[in-house]
Parts: C-alpha cells; sequence; structure tokens
C-alpha cells in the first residue's frame, strides 16, 4: 500500500518539474519561422513548385490570380525581442518574435510598408499580408511556423 | 424666423383619417400615388388600368381604414392592397399559366455573363435622353418577358430603393429569397438586353432554365 | 466563367446593392481584387440598376398626377356620417385588444430571443471559424488610412491580410473598412 502512494507521490513531483521546465524550455529554444515572399498576378501561368499550395488555397478562397512566382524565402530562428528583415524588392519588412508564451504559441509582430500587425500564432499557423501591388497583381509575404 | 415644416407620418395621417379628417386622406394618397401608380404598372403592364388600380387602391383604404391594425407599416399594408387588385384583373383578363410564378427561385442556371458590356455601353448614370427611343423600347420587352415576381422585386428595389430587409417583409419572403430572386431577374434582363447592346458574347455559357 | 466566379455570382448582386453582410462583403472584395471580370461584372449591375431604374421613373414621370387624389375623392363619394364614428369604435375595439396580444408577444419574442441569441452567434462564430484559430490578429496599424484592409480566415490555419488600396470598383469606395483595427481578443478571424 505504502509503495503505491509513494509512486503516486513521485509521479506527481516529476511531473511538477516537467511542468516548470517545460515553459523554461520552450524560452531557451529560438522559434522558427518559415518567411516566402510571393509575387501573386494575372499575368502569365506559371505557378513555382514551392507556391503550388499557396496557390491553391488561393483559389479555394476565390481569389482568381494565375501567376505565382517565388521571389524570396528564408528560414528564420528568432528569440523574443529579437528581429530578422525580409527584402521584399523595393523596401524591406520586418518580423520580431515578441514573445513566445504557453502551450507553443507566439506572438509576432510585421513591420510591412503598409501595415503593421501583432498577432499570435500556434504551431501550424500560417499568416498571409499583402506587401505591395505589381502589375496586374499583388506582392505577398507569408510567415508559417 | 420660418419653422421647419415637418410632415406628420403615416400612422398621424391614418388616425386623423379615421376621425373624418380627408385633408390627411389626401396627403396619405399624394405620398404614395406614385409608388401605388408603379407598383400597378409592373404588375399589369398597362397604363390606363394601372392608374385604374392605383385609384381603386385608395377607395379600399379609405374604406377599410379600420381595418388597418397598425402592427405593419401602412405602405406594407397599402402594397398588399394593391398586389390583390392587381391578381384579381390579371385573373379576370388573362388565364395565365399558374406555373409561370414558381419555376425559379432554387439556384438555376442564371448567370451574369459578358462583363462589362452592359456598363460599356449604358453606362452608370444614363441620362433620361439615352433612355427614349430602341433602349426604353427594349426595356419595356424585357421587362413585360421576366416572371412578374421578377419585375415586382426589381420595381421595388429599382425604383423605391428599398433594402432587402423591407422587400422580405412586404414580400413575405425570407432575405435568403430576396437575394436570389433579385439576382435570377437581374440575370434575365441582363440576357434580354444582350440584343441591344449587340454582343453575341454574353450568352455564351448560358443555359436555359 | 472560372468556377471560383461562378460561386460569386449571386454574391456580386447583394454587394452591389451594398446587402452583402460584412463576411461576404470581404469574400466578395478579396475575390474582386483578383478578377478584373467580376469587377467588370459588377459594373454592369449598377449600369443594369441605373437603367431599369431611370426607366422606370420615366415611366412614372409620364404620367400626370395633379388629379389623382381628387379623382380618389370623387370615387369614394360622400360621406356617410355614421360610418367612420363606426370605424373608430371598431378600431379602438381592435386596439384595445391587439395592444395586449402585440405586448406579450413582443414580450415573449425578447426573451426567446435574449436565450437565444448568444447560443446563435456562438454558433455561428464557430460554425464560421471551423476550427481552433492558429493565427489570432492582436492588432493592425496601418501606414495609410485609405486602405482598407480584408481580414480572411482561410482555413488549415491560415491567416490572409489583403488591402483594397486603389479607388474600389463601385461599391467598395463607399463600404467601411471590414474589420476594425483592433478586434477583441481571442476573436477568430
Amino acid at each position: 500500500m505504502r509503495t503505491k502512494r509513494m509512486n503516486v507521490r513521485s509521479l506527481a513531483a516529476l511531473l511538477g518539474i516537467v511542468a516548470l521546465l517545460l515553459p523554461a524550455a520552450a524560452l531557451a529554444q529560438p522559434t522558427r519561422l518559415e518567411v516566402v515572399v510571393a509575387a501573386v498576378s494575372n499575368d502569365g501561368t506559371q505557378v513555382d513548385a514551392a507556391l503550388a499550395s499557396l496557390a491553391q488555397s488561393f483559389k479555394r478562397n476565390g481569389l482568381a490570380y494565375t501567376s505565382y512566382k517565388l521571389k524570396h524565402s528564408a528560414n528564420l530562428s528568432l528569440s523574443p525581442g529579437k528581429s530578422a528583415s525580409i527584402p521584399l524588392g523595393e523596401g524591406e519588412a520586418k518580423v520580431t518574435l515578441v514573445k513566445a508564451g504557453e502551450g507553443g504559441t507566439v506572438t509576432l509582430k510585421l513591420d510591412a510598408p503598409n501595415n503593421a500587425p501583432t498577432f499570435d500564432m500556434t504551431p501550424g499557423g500560417e499568416f498571409i499580408q499583402q506587401v505591395g501591388t505589381i502589375p496586374d497583381g499583388k506582392l505577398f509575404l507569408i510567415i508559417r511556423r | 424666423m420660418e419653422l421647419r415644416k415637418v410632415q406628420p407620418d403615416d400612422l398621424t395621417l391614418v388616425k386623423r383619417c379615421r376621425d373624418g379628417d380627408k385633408e390627411a386622406f389626401r396627403l396619405l394618397v399624394e405620398r404614395y400615388q406614385r409608388k401605388v401608380f408603379a407598383q400597378a404598372l409592373g404588375m399589369v403592364k398597362d397604363k390606363d388600368e394601372a392608374m385604374d388600380i392605383a385609384q381603386e387602391a385608395f377607395v379600399k383604404v379609405y374604406k377599410y381604414l379600420g381595418h388597418f391594425k397598425g402592427d405593419s407599416s401602412f405602405y406594407t399594408w397599402l402594397y398588399r392592397i394593391v398586389a390583390n387588385l392587381c391578381v384579381d384583373r390579371l385573373r379576370k383578363t388573362t388565364s395565365r399559366s399558374p406555373t409561370s410564378q414558381e419555376y425559379d427561385d432554387a439556384i438555376g442556371r442564371d448567370e451574369m455573363a459578358g462583363a462589362g458590356i452592359l456598363s460599356t455601353r449604358l453606362g452608370t448614370n444614363p441620362q433620361k435622353s439615352a433612355l427614349r427611343g430602341e433602349l426604353a423600347k427594349k426595356m419595356e420587352e424585357a421587362l413585360a418577358q421576366i416572371p412578374e415576381k421578377h419585375r415586382e422585386i426589381l420595381l421595388l428595389r429599382e425604383l423605391e430603393g428599398m433594402s432587402y430587409e423591407d422587400l422580405a417583409r412586404i414580400l413575405k419572403i425570407p432575405k435568403g429569397t430576396v437575394m436570389s430572386r433579385l439576382f435570377h431577374a437581374r440575370a434575365k434582363m441582363q440576357r434580354l438586353l444582350a440584343d441591344y447592346v449587340g454582343e453575341a458574347q454574353m450568352v455564351e455559357g448560358l443555359g436555359e432554365e | 466563367m472560372e468556377s471560383a466566379c461562378h460561386s460569386y455570382q449571386m454574391l456580386l448582386s447583394a454587394y452591389s446593392d451594398g446587402e452583402a453582410s460584412p463576411r461576404e462583403r470581404a469574400q466578395v472584395e478579396l475575390h474582386l481584387s483578383s478578377c478584373g471580370d467580376c469587377r467588370a461584372r459588377v459594373e454592369d449591375l449598377k449600369a443594369l440598376a441605373a437603367t431599369v431604374s431611370a426607366h422606370l421613373r420615366a415611366q412614372v414621370d409620364e404620367v400626370d398626377f395633379s388629379s389623382f387624389a381628387d379623382d380618389v375623392l370623387k370615387r369614394i363619394g360622400p360621406d356617410e356620417p355614421g360610418l367612420v364614428e363606426r370605424m373608430r369604435i371598431c378600431w379602438a375595439e381592435v386596439m384595445a385588444y391587439h395592444r395586449t396580444a402585440v405586448i406579450s408577444s413582443v414580450a415573449t419574442a425578447a426573451v426567446t430571443l435574449a436565450i437565444a441569441a448568444p447560443l446563435i452567434w456562438q454558433l455561428a462564430t464557430r460554425s464560421a471559424a471551423g476550427q481552433v484559430p492558429q493565427v489570432v490578429l492582436r492588432q493592425m496599424q496601418l501606414e495609410n488610412p485609405n486602405i482598407q484592409p480584408v481580414v480572411m480566415d482561410m482555413g488549415d490555419g491560415k491567416t490572409l491580410i489583403m488591402f483594397v488600396d486603389q479607388p474600389a470598383p463601385g461599391a467598395g469606395a463607399a463600404t467601411p473598412p471590414v474589420l476594425k483595427a483592433t478586434p477583441p481578443t481571442g476573436g477568430d478571424l
């Protein structure tokens, strides 16, 4: 009987330690982000392989663009308070990891030429914003985890 | 200092009518005569007959003011009186096929097509002068050809500028039906006007209903 | 016609009337930003509406209403003294009866609505989002007050912000921003 209770206690203690360590571990590890800049337009029908899923998702949502060209792509690794800049052809955008919260949610701030949104993102999330206008189309910045 | 003259609202006028105030009744008539005539014209398509119905409608209003419960707007009540008179009249004069009313509320094959053709040809602010002659004739023909309920809703929307909510209330149909009915009415009008704007491609891809 | 366009046809009609819901309007504007054909279709709808309206107005304008009210009064004839009075009494009775009926039904409706509305709202927002949002917008700072953000939850955890910055074709110009700069916390977009 006693050993059983002991086991339960040590298990609870272990769980408590793990629970305390988890956020620390999350804070310690920088957050990986993938950023993509895409020129999306009705000029031609070229769809770059890396943008095929974006094209499908746009189409599903009623956007009738025909051409998806990859302009830039990079993998970022950001710690809280750190920023990285993303070239947009003319000008650039800046992405900042404001904080890494519980449950893997991070708060990001994007400084783009037209808009500076702050948003929370969980793993698997994808944030897309128009960051410019090109002939017969638009320039999009995609941030994924 | 001149005080702004405030027009009494419908219910005030109705109350005064009930007390035997003929001037109040005259004000009500003058307020709604154009609407009533337009509605009747939309339904019976003949000007003299529409005029006759419009007058008869107001005679009925006067006679049955006691039946007006005041829980709907006066115009809604008036609208139904006119609609009923038109239906009676049409029943008497023509033997319409009963199915002509109800065949296309489901999302059918109506589509808007020929992107940009109408706007290029008609412009968004057609002058009245442009509406004389051929276009006016074409318009009249087109309006005569679409089903009655489509003509009715177009009239209320384009002439009265009624909101979808008011349309739903007055026609006693759900708001979603207002949306689809207007869409079908317009698609039909576009198709019928296609000849006038002279574009064969407007009918491209359009199925028959 | 593109299949994407096909599904928008009915909405375009409501959109051109300024009668699309905020969500529908966002969807339409998003589509219009990518589709010249549908922008032209919206112009067509406006041209048609304006033409039909001008035509109907012209038809009514041709009619002389100056003696209309007199003609109606002539058809009514002289008053029968008792009638108006009788009608008044009848009306008073009807009102006396209906006033209670109306008040009680309004009260019932209000109570029902008070209970149902939050439930319906929950259902609506849940079904609109489909799933737990993976991106939640906290704040936006627009650099240019003339641009309008269109924020879309694209499903699969994707959120898209687009800007309608060109003089929007027709109705778009007069429509207010689809989303306020700061949505309620935790609101799904």
